[in-house]
């Protein structure tokens, strides 16, 4: 069969150019079908799928990217926000501090002097009393003596003095009394 | 023992004789099929190691594509069919110095004498499947052609009745003169299409033809070592054939997907005339 079909061959060659070349349409045809296929799927299971993915990753990449980018932008913002709000902080309770520290000090002033003014009135009043109390003390001892003078006296002179000579020394002595409490 | 330029037949299926080369595309296409369903179902986010190496193929392919088009969305528009076709030459290329080619065959009568007919044979080594890709490739770039830039401005190219007609229409002698020459020159262009399928097409051919001659005569006269650096020199040639066809291809695909120039203007040699 071989042979026979190597004899087909030799004849055609022998009939025209191409077939001088083996070009033989049936090959021909078998071949472009053999091309063809292969370009069909390399194209559609090969080329286009992996183009597709490195693509989406090439984008994924270059979102990632400018994602990475923004959030450092922010970032930055967010600390130059924060150091902003730092500092109006820090000024914030400086002024604060400042006003209670003010505040405070009119404040212990205020107590201190109302204090003294509270000291100053108990003090008077403790002088005061003391004054009143040595009076009364004055005058309890003004009375105990003219009492004890009175009855020395009543027992000294019951014997060489009269009642009325007796009122007269007791006068004296009350006028002494005075004169001294004065 | 002989290798005829004509691929021979090992099989006849009903009216049908399947050569030795068909046996080594077809096997080759089966591989391919194969392969790609493989990595269509193992294609992964995240890739492998064999996703990463076609990965890497296929992003070198891209960059020397834009050296040509200049633009990445050509490159990928003409991927699937260049990039197909480097693959295929290439391995086909590669497959026809694996052993067992063209030594592993039957013995059978040819021209009455018995003689070793090989089973398998380089596909390339066969005129008809260049001449299949070359046609397939140049009818390609037509239809993109066409797709492209619009039938009128594409078939302009070669047939410049337009240009013609206007410099008629000017009764300038000069400018029908160039008109003339511009359409003669456009009926050329006709012809060299004729020439890129012929030369891309027996490019091919004979140098996988004639790789495979000469890896045969080698082995016939010593069959150790001696081999070694001509199968060296034949993996180099089968890089070099498979990026020359496919580059070409791509060329022609970028030329006439191009608008053509001049195709809104007033011609440069007319506009001299005029000053």
């Amino acid at each position: 069969m071989s042979a026979e079909v190597t004899q087909l061959a030799a004849e055609a060659a022998k009939t025209d150019v191409l077939g001088t070349l083996g070009i033989n349409w049936k090959l021909f045809l078998a071949q472009l079908v053999n091309v063809g296929i292969v370009i069909f799927v390399l194209s559609k299971w090969v080329f286009k799928p992996l183009v597709k993915l490195m693509d989406d990753r090439v984008k994924k990449i270059d979102d990632g990217l400018a994602h990475a980018k923004e959030a450092d932008r922010r970032l930055k913002d967010a600390k130059d926000k924060e150091s902003d709000l730092l500092a109006q902080a820090r000024k914030e309770s400086r002024m604060m501090i400042d006003e209670a520290i003010v505040k405070g000090e009119k404040e212990r002033s205020e107590r201190v002097e109302r204090s003294k003014q509270d000291i100053d009135a108990q003090v008077e009043e403790a002088k005061a009393k003391i004054v009143q109390e040595k009076v009364d003390a004055l005058e309890a001892v003004r009375l105990e003596v003219a009492e004890l003078v009175m009855r020395a006296t009543h027992k000294v002179a019951a014997t060489a003095a009269d009642d009325a000579m007796q009122r007269r020394y007791v006068e004296q002595a009350l006028q002494e009394l005075e004169q001294t409490k004065v | 023992m002989t290798v005829p330029v004509i691929a021979e037949p090992v099989v006849r299926i009903g009216a049908f004789t399947v050569t030795n080369a068909l046996v080594n595309s077809s096997l080759l296409m089966l591989a391919i099929v194969s392969f790609s369903f493989w990595f269509r179902s193992s294609l992964h986010k995240i890739p492998g190691r064999i996703q990463n190496l076609i990965e890497l193929l296929l992003e070198t392919m891209l960059g020397y594509f834009d050296q040509v088009t200049k633009s990445r969305a050509k490159s990928k528009r003409f991927l699937p069919l260049v990039g197909s076709l480097f693959i295929f030459i290439l391995l086909s290329n590669w497959m026809g110095l694996l052993p067992g080619t063209g030594s592993i065959g039957v013995w059978q009568v040819v021209h009455g004498e018995l003689e070793l007919v090989p089973i398998l044979r380089p596909a390339m080594s066969d005129l008809n499947l260049t001449l299949a890709m070359a046609l397939l490739s140049i009818i390609t770039s037509h239809v993109l052609g066409m797709l492209t830039v619009g039938f009128f401005v594409h078939w302009n190219r070669f047939i410049q009745l337009g240009g013609l007609w206007k410099g008629v229409k000017t009764l300038n002698p000069m400018k029908i003169l160039v008109a003339m020459i511009e359409f003669l020159v456009g009926l050329l262009e006709i012809v060299s299409e004729l020439a890129k399928v012929l030369s891309l097409s027996l490019r091919l051919f004979g140098n996988i033809f004639a790789g495979e001659v000469l890896m045969t005569v080698i082995a016939g006269l010593v069959s150790f070592i001696v081999p070694m650096p001509f199968m060296l020199l034949e993996i180099l040639v089968g890089i070099v054939q498979a990026t020359v066809f496919s580059m070409l291809t791509l060329v022609y695909l970028s030329v006439l997907t191009e608008k053509p120039h001049g195709s809104h203007e007033e011609h440069p040699v007319a506009v001299a005339s005029h000053a």
